[in-house]
């Protein structure tokens, strides 16, 4: 800083004329006081524009890579095999949401092989999943499968209040909304083998969701299914005990509720075995989809999404656009102050 | 056997009469006749009753008597929990908090965890509590120990004095304390054993004078062997705090006379006995009645500037919380209307939205005030708190502002103020000067003389009356006299005593050969001794009658008999003795020692005229009878005995002149070149006269007159306004130049001062006019005064000094005081002479409501009390005028130099240490809300706040509040050096440019910038790829917010050290191991936010990083370079 040393030497004068000036020393400790003028800023706006732009562009290149196909199967998409020119998000609607399934057939194609591990994806849009009385609408202890009753929190779905008086396992608007369409994808004719293993977090599997002992008989008998499921929770997945109950993956998925009102939740992993062991080569492909959940009566959207990823996660090519345009504006700012500062030659008076 | 009886008759505690079977017929029969109001304590020792101390105690249960026993404490065992909750939910800050829990519980609002909004409240009410407790155990233990204390009391059965605790003692006992024995409760004397009858008395723990006093017995126990055999009764004042004033009228049982007693009886708790072997007395007022403990209940409430800052930005933060509510409910109403009748399909809508609307709508409005409360950070008040007592506990280790005691504070709550001092109103005697007093010269009969050496040999009777005087009208007394020794020629009696002006001048006559060498309550033996220094001739006095020095008086005079002559000595102020001088003075020797008395104040001497007067004996009988009259008045008792002392003080015959000197303190004059540099208004107010306080101020570089213009030309000269530079003393710019200042401070003081002296001749007109036209008169000249004055200092280039004095100031006070005020703060300084405390104490009471910046009053004496306590900041100056002062001081220090340190280091690192410390308060929980707020915007304005409920109640206060705390202790906006160089620096803060009205709202926009970066780039760069869950992205949102306003606080400190370092790295460091421990402990916590390991997954995600490194450079940026250009291009002064 200018006029430090100067500050010094008076001290030191200041001290030798009054001696009580030396307690100073006593209260000093070691301090430093950058003042921020054009002089210390000018390398720091230089810093930032160097390190930022070359961030900015790695990221754009990282996630330019990762590729995406998105299939929204909401209505038009999706029309019923059964019944002729109906979507069947309107097959649902017709049947006031009672418990009618549908399916439809979407052929697609890919432009590009998707190498390496693929995900796939099911999207909801407009969906409030973070919805305040929503997001509490859940007993974290009945997941951890802890006898006694279903949390309070859980209203209006904490028991089957007009009929058998039992609690529902799983309780809670959360679960009864669980995402129950069926989405399978075939090669041409081939199905693309998937896994739904290893799609949930690995430690909410192993310590979160718990099924209670003797489960068969918690989910069949003393408790009731939540109202909008078709099946109890023990169906889920009744092939694999491990993935059945509770700590069936698609349910802990659908559990962890999402953070913005778009939003999507893993829903398969690519095996990579024969046809696919590179990923998915590029050609021809057919979603099947069993559409039993309905978004249309909140104007939502479903989608279907296949991804790869890199060190980044997902594509998302904001963060890396974001770094450069702050780069460039902290490199003009340099120029411009830089200019400024030769031009008119900022005196030098230490401010406060 | 003995009986009392205490009976305050006002009010319904009249039949609290205890045990009156003798007295209760006359008592009844006095108090319908007497105009003596209420309190009363009689003493009989006749009554048969059973003895002390079963007698007492029994009598204290039932009629609950006042005993001296002592309780300080504010809590016991049982009270303590509901008061202490009580008292402390009278801060709006704990009533607030509660209200939001109370809500907080209504399931339908409920918006964080029940059980973790309990936290903050408890922390605070629970840390308060102890710190009350601590404190009233404290007083608890003290209390008993005092109570505890021995003492001897009379008791009736045995009629022996006997041992007893203080705490058993009542009104009405007859207690006996011996030498270096403490005073348990307020006694008034009955006997003494000291044969002069009096006592002497350390008074140190009352005033802090280190010099003894004496104490008299009421002159009708004179002759009175055994007063605890004696029936009589005492009508007094009701318990007060004023230790300074006592009236009392004794009757006996045996003969009607009324007789007085006043302050010179008694003895007050907590004064120590000194020299005389034991006393006696009666206790009148006892335990909490004493004066002592009631003058110790100091109530002082003073707010700094600053907190009407606060509550203005509180006011606008309401707002903005009020805003942002109504908004966040209406568009909740209105988003989950939108779906019509299909919302009971909707999985994520479980309350019909149609149903109750305005109940809805206003649930959900308090579930926002809930999660966005801190937007009005009333925890700031709480953390103000502890930083104010952090502060001054950091000014009081200060080296600087040490010299033998370190400065001391009283009050907490004005460290801010220090930094925006406008004004000093300071005393001079004692506060410039160090009130060492030091005997220059006498001028007797237009002649100085310095020495006795130059005293005529001849006898000369003017200069012994004189002398006399000097040695007789006083107050001094001797302590350690040496009889044996006393016939000895050269013996030098040590002279004690309370004012430090009589004991100079008796020092000074006994130098000169009249030497007072014994003094009792009614007689003092002078002795003069001839030039020769061979001859001694002892005279004795008898004391008639002594009429004490008030600072209104301004004068004090004796009057004395010898030889079947009475004569009045006198003493004071010129201008209170100069009027009363008798017309048959030589008008020569009153010029020549005018002359004389302008010389001394020129040196800077202060003076003192001697004047004296024979009596006749009619005269003085006449005269006497009146003054008893006067003086046992219990109504206006000081005005009273002022008029009968009027009126004997006249037709005085004038001796001489006496000047003592007052050196300045050192480092005055260069503190008040700083202090003037620095832009703060000085205005001196003394009681001595102008010659005198203009040299002074000369002295202390207050002004400069650097040489001598006189005035004829000035046409303003000839009407009621003089304007003049006056002497000029030879050294005044060598003095200033030496000094290390800036060159803009150095050209600063250079600058030659315009005096002003304002100046009417109204006192000419006052025998003219009628009192009602003479006010007119008055009123319109005053006025005109002042406006020609305002014009004056207007076109005025050089600084400006302005000189009233005492006469025309009360004529100010009572016509124009605000417009004289008004002008007169225009003025570089202003010197007010021959002022009186009720005027010190009302001008600062006027300036405060006419000034924009903050009064400070520096002074020492009792005389200063009034204006210390009604500045804004009073500062007061241990000194040898006792501890009033320091006891009404909200700060108190051994010398005015360490103002400088005070204001200019301190005052201004407090001021900018704490704006910074609230505009940042209100810029970071603007911005925590901000970013809660954004969330609503996309999960259906519901409420949810995506952090968990134990980050919302802890973020703004344990995760962030420690750097900003220790930037307020620790930061230097200059450093300490710069400040005292640089004075002018002051104007920084002094103009509040740390806190301006618009700083607010710079910081709420920066909040603006800083949130929405925070939650929109976590957003985006997280919304495409958007299979995050909520407590995923609340601990993003939370980490980007702690990062922010860690680094912030570095930002914003100018100066970085160890403690703010320390403390950003210990916040971080706590928000770390809390939120990976909770993240890992946490399976079930709550039944629906348990974040568990979300921490731990984040911390793996590349994404996580870079967005962060991104948000923390984004968001600060603009306060960085705003910053950069600011400091570059604009200099903080203007």
């Amino acid at each position: 800083m200018p006029g430090q040393g100067e500050t010094e030497e008076d001290h030191e004068q200041q001290k030798s004329k009054k001696p009580a000036d030396t307690a100073f020393k006593q209260q000093r400790l070691p301090a430093w006081q950058p003042i921020i003028t054009a002089n210390t800023a000018l390398p720091v706006f230089l810093i930032i524009g160097l390190t930022f732009i070359p961030i900015g562009i790695v990221l754009v290149i990282t996630s330019e890579r990762v590729l995406e196909h998105d299939i929204d199967y909401t209505d038009t998409n999706c029309m019923s095999t059964t019944a002729a020119n109906t979507t069947c998000a309107q097959a649902l609607e017709n049947a006031n949401y009672t418990g009618q399934t549908c399916t439809c057939r979407i052929n697609f194609a890919l432009d590009k092989s998707f190498d390496g591990d693929v995900y796939f994806y099911y999207g909801l849009i407009n969906y409030y999943q973070n919805h305040r009385r929503y997001v509490r609408s859940r007993d974290d202890n009945q997941l951890l499968g802890k006898e006694g009753a279903a949390a309070s929190e859980c209203q209006p779905f904490q028991k089957n209040s007009t009929g058998s008086g039992k609690d529902y396992a799983p309780c809670g608007a959360i679960a009864n909304s669980k995402f129950n369409d069926t989405l399978s994808l075939l090669y041409g004719s081939e199905n693309v083998s998937v896994t739904n293993l290893g799609i949930a977090w690995s430690t909410d599997k192993a310590v979160k969701f718990k099924n209670p002992d003797n489960a068969s008989n918690y989910f069949s008998s003393t408790h009731d299914k939540p109202p909008n499921w078709k099946l109890s929770a023990w169906e889920l997945d009744e092939p694999n005990p491990e993935n059945n109950g509770y700590q069936n993956e698609d349910f802990i998925v659908w559990m962890r509720t999402a953070a913005m009102p778009t939003f999507r939740k893993l829903y398969r992993k690519l095996l990579r075995n024969s046809t696919f062991q590179n990923g998915l080569p590029k050609g021809d492909y057919t979603l099947v989809v069993t559409y039993n959940y309905p978004v249309t009566s909140f104007a939502g959207r479903k989608q279907f999404i296949i991804s790869t990823t890199s060190w980044m996660g997902g594509k998302n090519p904001f963060l890396g656009w974001s770094y450069i345009a702050v780069g460039i504006v902290c490199m003009i700012t340099f120029v411009v102050f830089f200019i400024l500062h030769k031009t008119w030659k900022i005196q030098n008076r230490p401010p406060m | 056997m003995g009986n009392f009886v205490f009976a305050p008759l006002l009010h319904r505690r009249s039949k609290l009469i205890i045990n009156g079977n003798t007295d209760e017929t006359s008592m009844n029969s006095q108090s319908s006749t007497a105009e003596y109001k209420d309190y009363r304590v009689s003493y009989d020792v006749t009554s048969n009753i059973e003895s002390y101390p079963w007698y007492d105690i029994k009598n204290r249960k039932k009629h609950k008597s006042q005993t001296n026993c002592i309780r300080t404490t504010r809590y016991n065992i049982l009270t303590f929990i509901p008061k202490n909750l009580f008292e402390q939910f009278h801060r709006v800050a704990n009533i607030y908090f509660a209200v939001l829990i109370g809500l907080n519980w209504v399931p339908m609002i409920n918006a964080l965890a029940k059980t973790v909004a309990f936290i903050p409240l408890t922390v605070i009410l629970v840390i308060t509590g102890v710190k009350d407790l601590v404190e009233d155990l404290k007083r608890w233990r003290s209390d008993a120990k005092i109570n505890k204390q021995l003492t001897e009391v009379y008791d009736k059965t045995s009629r022996t004095f006997v041992q007893c605790k203080w705490q058993d003692l009542s009104v009405g006992s007859i207690v006996r304390i011996r030498a270096d024995q403490t005073v348990p409760a307020d006694i008034l004397l009955l006997s003494s054993a000291s044969y002069e009858s009096t006592c002497y008395l350390d008074t140190a723990a009352i005033d802090g004078e280190t010099n003894l006093k004496q104490k008299i017995i009421p002159s009708c126990f004179l002759n009175i062997s055994k007063p605890e055999e004696t029936k009589f009764e005492l009508h007094c004042d009701q318990p007060n705090e004023d230790i300074y004033h006592f009236h009392g009228r004794i009757t006996f049982s045996s003969d009607t006379n009324i007789y007085p007693c006043d302050n010179n009886n008694i003895l007050l708790r907590g004064c120590v006995l000194r020299i005389t072997d034991y006393v006696d007395g009666i206790i009148v007022y006892a335990g909490n009645q004493t004066k002592v403990i009631r003058s110790s209940k100091k109530t002082s409430s003073k707010h700094s500037r600053i907190e009407k800052y606060i509550n203005r930005d509180v006011l606008c933060s309401s707002v903005i919380l009020i805003f942002l509510c109504l908004l966040g409910a209406g568009l909740s109403l209105r988003l989950e209307r939108s779906f019509g009748n299909k919302w009971i399909y909707i999985p994520f809508i479980l309350d019909n939205p149609f149903q109750n609307a305005a109940g809805h709508f206003f649930t959900s409005a308090l579930r926002f005030v809930i999660l966005f409360q801190v937007m009005v950070p009333i925890a700031l008040y709480v953390s103000l708190d502890i930083v104010r007592v952090l502060q001054m506990y950091r000014i009081g280790r200060d080296k600087n502002l040490k010299y033998d005691h370190s400065i001391s504070c009283h009050t907490f709550t004005i460290n801010e103020d220090l930094g925006q001092i406008g004004y000093i109103f300071s005393d001079k005697t004692g506060t410039l000067t160090q009130n060492e007093l030091i005997f220059r010269a006498v001028s007797i009969g237009g002649v100085k003389y310095s020495n006795r050496s130059e005293l005529p040999n001849e006898h000369d009777p003017l200069i012994h009356q004189f002398l006399t005087a000097l040695a007789i009208c006083n107050t001094s007394f001797m302590v350690h006299e040496q009889r044996e020794l006393m016939y000895r020629l050269d013996y030098q009696p040590k002279y004690e005593g309370d004012n430090a002006d009589d004991l100079v001048l008796c020092q000074a006559a006994s130098d000169f050969g009249v030497r007072m060498i014994s003094r009792s309550a009614k007689t003092i033996v002078v002795r003069y001794i001839d030039s020769t220094d061979t001859q001694k001739e002892d005279i004795e006095y008898e004391i008639l009658c002594l009429l004490p020095f008030d600072s209104s008086r301004r004068r004090m005079s004796i009057i004395v008999r010898t030889n079947n002559k009475i004569y009045l000595y006198i003493k004071g102020a010129e201008t209170s003795i100069l009027p009363n001088l008798s017309d048959s003075n030589d008008q020569d020797l009153k010029t020549i020692t005018e002359q004389h008395g302008m010389d001394f104040a020129e040196q800077g001497y202060r003076s003192l005229l001697v004047a004296y007067r024979e009596i006749s004996f009619e005269d003085f009988e006449n005269w006497f009878e009146q003054y008893q009259n006067a003086a046992n008045a219990l109504d206006n008792h000081e005005e009273a005995i002022a008029d009968a002392a009027n009126r004997i003080e006249t037709n005085l015959i004038l001796a001489g002149l006496t000047a003592v000197e007052d050196k300045l303190q050192d480092g005055v004059p260069k503190a008040i070149a700083t202090l003037r540099c620095a832009g703060i208004k000085i205005w001196l107010l003394t009681g001595d006269k102008q010659a005198t306080a203009l040299s002074t101020a000369q002295a202390a570089s207050l002004i400069n007159m650097a040489q001598k213009v006189h005035s004829d030309n000035d046409s303003l000269s000839s009407t009621s306004l003089s304007s003049s530079s006056s002497s000029s003393s030879q050294n005044n710019e060598s003095v200033i130049t030496a000094w290390d200042f800036s060159e803009t401070a150095q050209a600063h003081l250079k600058q030659r001062t315009h005096m002003i002296y304002y100046k009417s001749q109204l006192n000419e007109m006052d025998q003219q006019s009628d009192t009602q036209h003479q006010a007119t008169i008055d009123e319109i000249r005053t006025s005109e005064t002042i406006a020609r004055i305002s014009q004056d200092i207007t076109v005025q280039q050089l600084p400006v000094c302005l000189v009233v004095t005492g006469d025309d100031l009360s004529l100010i006070l009572r016509y124009r005081p605000k417009e004289f005020i008004r002008v007169a703060g225009q003025c570089q300084s202003v010197i007010l002479c021959r002022v009186s405390a009720t005027q010190k104490r009302e001008l600062v009471t006027i300036a405060k409501s006419v000034f924009e910046h903050r009064i400070l009053a520096i002074g020492d004496g009792a005389n200063d009390v009034g204006m210390i306590r009604r500045s804004h900041c009073g500062v007061a100056v241990r000194g040898r005028e006792g501890s009033q002062a320091v006891a009404a001081g909200d700060f108190a220090v051994d010398r005015f130099e360490c103002l400088l340190n005070l204001l200019l280091v301190h005052g201004a690192w407090c001021f900018t240490r704490t704006s910074e410390l609230i505009l940042y308060t209100f810029m970071h929980n603007c911005q925590f809300v901000l970013v809660i707020f954004y969330y609503q915007l996309f999960n259906a304005y519901s409420g949810t706040a995506c952090l968990h409920s134990v980050y919302l109640v802890l973020y703004t206060s344990l995760f962030t509040v420690l750097p900003q705390c220790a930037a307020a202790l620790f930061d230097e906006h200059i450093s300490a050096e710069r400040a005292l160089r640089e004075p002018e620096l002051y104007q920084y803060t002094l103009n509040g440019k740390s806190y301006r009205k618009h700083s607010y709202w710079i910081n709420i926009f920066d909040a603006i910038w800083q949130s929405t970066i925070i939650f929109f780039i976590n957003y985006y760069s997280y919304q495409h790829q958007s299979n995050i869950d909520v407590l995923s992205f609340g601990f993003l949102l939370t980490f980007s917010m702690m990062t922010t306003s860690l680094l912030h606080v570095l930002i914003q400190t100018s100066r970085i050290d160890w403690s703010v370092v320390g403390s950003t790295i210990l916040s971080f460091l706590v928000f770390i191991i809390f939120t990976l421990i909770y993240d890992d402990v946490c399976v079930a916590c709550s039944p629906y936010e348990n974040p568990y390991k979300v921490s731990y997954r984040t911390f793996r995600q590349g994404r996580f990083w870079f967005v962060n490194l991104f948000i923390l450079i984004t968001a600060l940026l603009p306060r960085f370079t705003v910053k950069c250009v600011y400091n570059t291009i604009r200099n903080p002064l203007n």
